[in-house]
């Protein structure tokens, strides 16, 4: 009797339908449990992804401002031949011979072929006459900048002044301090730290076209000529620095 | 091979969820002898199946667009010119809308917490009030507080958690008859509802999941060229709503174990322990793509490995796409919600049955395809069997399933006292009107924002 009577003073109230849901012990205990555990949890999650993963996500995607510095280093090999007048050779210089240190990537290469450097008149040459010389870096499968403006690929001379050729090997190196825009430093070293460029042999074309003196005879015919190539090749490391 | 995998049960759940939805809910309005929280959860399911397929049409549409997108495509902005375009704003329209139906049937289904004679008219209220607001404003925000939207849904764990645990005592401590079919129904709600969440119950337990949100971030900001959700979104409903849903699976498993020990093994014991399984499974695969899932942030994104995609798709996708309706449509036809004893509605059932089976079969079937190098014929082979078997069983299988039916609502009225209110017919119709409006609505605004180049 007394159950029927609550039953028919339910009136689907809010209260008496909660009190319904939580009428045992231990359900609400469990319940409560579960509610404190997800506050301190929660909250602990909150508080270690505002402080350990928010902030250095938003920095991730936030772009910053860097200079990448360079620190270089010149490996050179040298080679001296004799040249016969008219002669063409071409001078191979393997770059695997050129050995970089870890972390170094091939910039760019500087070649200077320089003419015999003798100032005294002598029997074959009493005029100290200058030879002719043309010099070219012969574009082969080199991993190297060969559309790039600023090479120089080729070069000669007839008033025995050094040839100076350069040829740019890694994109966009040039020795000087760079800017990137990047999130962070990973991102700003990244054009600089691609492996492959500098790959092949560097092969250059040397023509010695000679200047001697015919009147004064067959003996003073000069008919040869030494010419030293000068390589080097520049190594570099980048460095990311923030710019406040 | 494993990019294939990936959301290539999208356009098979569009097409399920809509017909399923829409033959529950002819099988709903038949169904006018039941419960009035019965006919009104059978409403509200059967819209949800509907909005859902609306919602991975629209999906389906972006990912059929963005499916032969280079990297340099997203570098240019591709992805974002979708992202803020009219298919997108579509499909978060109705994913606002199915939250609001999602948010109010905790609130009269199974027990329900509003028992006057206006529930109809509030839960439609607050459905209006919800969707009108959020719909916009989450169009606005450039959804950048998704798991502040999703916050109204954890409604669900609050309700039916307490639920879940009182008759679950109630059966084993207690010895109340009926109540395991209210606690079953409880826990086969909130699986229908979160099991894509509840399956990182340990990442999300432990906090790991922080560093997939970290890395969405900066994905989102970086590399697709979108909004990333905003600092209190992430830190506070985010870190909250992960800790939800692992707190709630932890307490839901041990509740199945405790049960199994003193009342035996079933289906619902097994199914929990696969999703234990699985999410101890997601943790260590976490732990394994730890410098993968940190490079954003750190350095720069790499891609996720491709057995990662695989399992990612064979789990999370999987759930979404296929359990969730299968879980929903057990529910309707299990627990008495819809009326499957007149010829007709049984044919429409029997239909239901045979197309979800099989399409789920199916796509099972496809999906191990794309993964594993298996010959077509073999796979069409099984795919036969499977047809053939379902064939033969099918009419067993609805039968079972008709004949077994549990009845939540009719147990709780032996367990509990319960208001019965006086609701009219044309309150349902009143419901389903507003939420088709409700449809219309968000389209409507996808469509004119898209026009009118809000995010240009």
């Amino acid at each position: 009797m007394s159950e029927e009577k609550k039953i028919e003073d339910f009136t689907g109230d809010l209260r008496q339908v909660f009190d319904e849901i939580f009428s045992l012990r231990e359900s609400n205990m469990i319940t409560t449990i579960f509610i404190t555990i997800l506050f301190l949890l929660g909250s602990m999650h909150a508080f270690d992804w505002n402080k350990n993963y928010y902030d250095d996500a938003i920095y991730a995607t936030t772009s910053e401002d860097w200079r990448i510095d360079f620190e270089t280093e010149i490996l050179t090999a040298e080679h001296t031949e004799v040249w016969q007048d008219e002669e063409n050779k071409v001078i191979d210089f393997f770059m695997e011979d050129f050995p970089i240190r870890d972390g170094y990537f091939y910039g760019a290469v500087n070649i200077t072929i320089i003419p015999e450097a003798d100032e005294n008149t002598d029997l074959t040459d009493p005029l100290v006459q200058c030879d002719a010389i043309a010099g070219d870096i012969e574009v082969n499968d080199l991993t190297a900048q060969w559309d790039y403006e600023g090479n120089n690929l080729t070069g000669q001379d007839s008033s025995c002044e050094d040839i100076y050729l350069y040829l740019q090997i890694y994109p966009d190196y040039t020795g000087n301090n760079q800017s990137s825009n990047s999130p962070n430093e990973y991102q700003a070293l990244m054009p600089w730290n691609l492996d492959g460029w500098g790959e092949g042999i560097l092969s250059i074309a040397v023509e010695l076209d000679v200047n001697s003196v015919d009147q004064l005879g067959p003996v003073s015919q000069d008919d040869d000529e030494e010419i030293t190539i000068l390589v080097e090749v520049h190594t570099f490391r980048a460095k990311a620095v923030y710019n406040n | 091979m494993a990019d294939d995998a990936v959301n290539a049960l999208l356009p098979v759940a569009a097409v399920v969820h809509i017909a399923l939805g829409v033959m529950a809910l002819i099988l709903v309005q038949r169904s006018l002898e039941k419960e009035w929280n019965e006919r009104y959860a059978g409403y509200i399911i059967s819209w949800m199946m509907i909005i859902l397929g609306l919602k991975y049409t629209f999906a389906t549409i972006i990912d059929l667009k963005i499916e032969d997108f280079t990297t340099q495509d997203y570098l240019d902005g591709a992805f974002a010119e979708i992202y803020y375009s009219s298919h997108k704003y579509g499909e978060k329209a109705m994913e606002s809308i199915f939250l609001c139906l999602a948010c109010i049937l905790p609130l009269v289904y199974p027990y329900p917490i509003l028992q006057k004679d206006n529930v109809l008219k509030v839960t439609t209220a607050i459905i209006i009030l919800l969707g009108v607001i959020i719909i916009p404003l989450d169009i606005f925000t450039e959804f950048a507080n998704r798991d502040m939207k999703s916050m109204i849904n954890w409604v669900c764990y609050f309700i039916w958690l307490p639920i879940y645990l009182r008759f679950l005592i109630g059966e084993v401590k207690y010895d109340e008859e009926r109540a395991r079919e209210v606690s079953a129904l409880a826990l086969l709600l909130i699986l229908g509802l979160k099991v894509q969440l509840l399956i990182f119950w340990l990442q999300n337990l432990t906090g790991l999941s922080k560093i997939y949100h970290a890395r969405w971030i900066v994905e989102d900001g970086v590399f697709l060229g979108t909004v990333s959700q905003t600092e209190i979104s992430t830190t506070i409903f985010t870190s909250f709503g992960m800790t939800l849903s692992g707190l709630t699976f932890l307490i839901l498993f041990f509740g199945e174990l405790w049960r199994a020990y003193y009342k035996g093994i079933n289906g619902l014991t097994v199914s929990m322990s696969i999703i234990f399984i699985i999410g101890v499974i997601w943790f260590l695969l976490t732990v394994v793509v730890m410098d993968t899932a940190t490079s954003c942030v750190e350095t720069i994104c790499q891609q996720w490995n491709q057995t990662f995609i695989d399992w990612y798709a064979f789990t999370y996708q999987v759930a979404v796409y296929l359990l969730v309706p299968l879980i929903f449509m057990f529910i309707l036809l299990n627990y008495n919600i819809v009326d499957t004893d007149s010829k007709y509605s049984k044919s429409i059932t029997r239909i239901m049955v045979l197309l979800l089976l099989l399409v789920a079969t199916s796509s099972l079937i496809e999906m191990v395809q794309i993964v594993l190098p298996i010959p077509e014929m073999v796979t069409s082979a099984l795919f036969a069997g499977g047809v053939v078997l379902f064939i033969g069983w099918e009419e067993k299988i609805m039968d079972k399933m008709i004949t077994d039916k549990s009845n939540s609502v009719e147990a709780i009225g032996t367990i509990l006292k319960i208001y019965n209110p006086n609701i009219e017919n044309k309150e349902y119709l009143v419901f389903s009107i507003i939420t088709a409006s409700l449809i219309i609505y968000g389209l409507l605004l996808a469509v004119l924002f898209d026009s009118m180049g809000i995010h240009n």
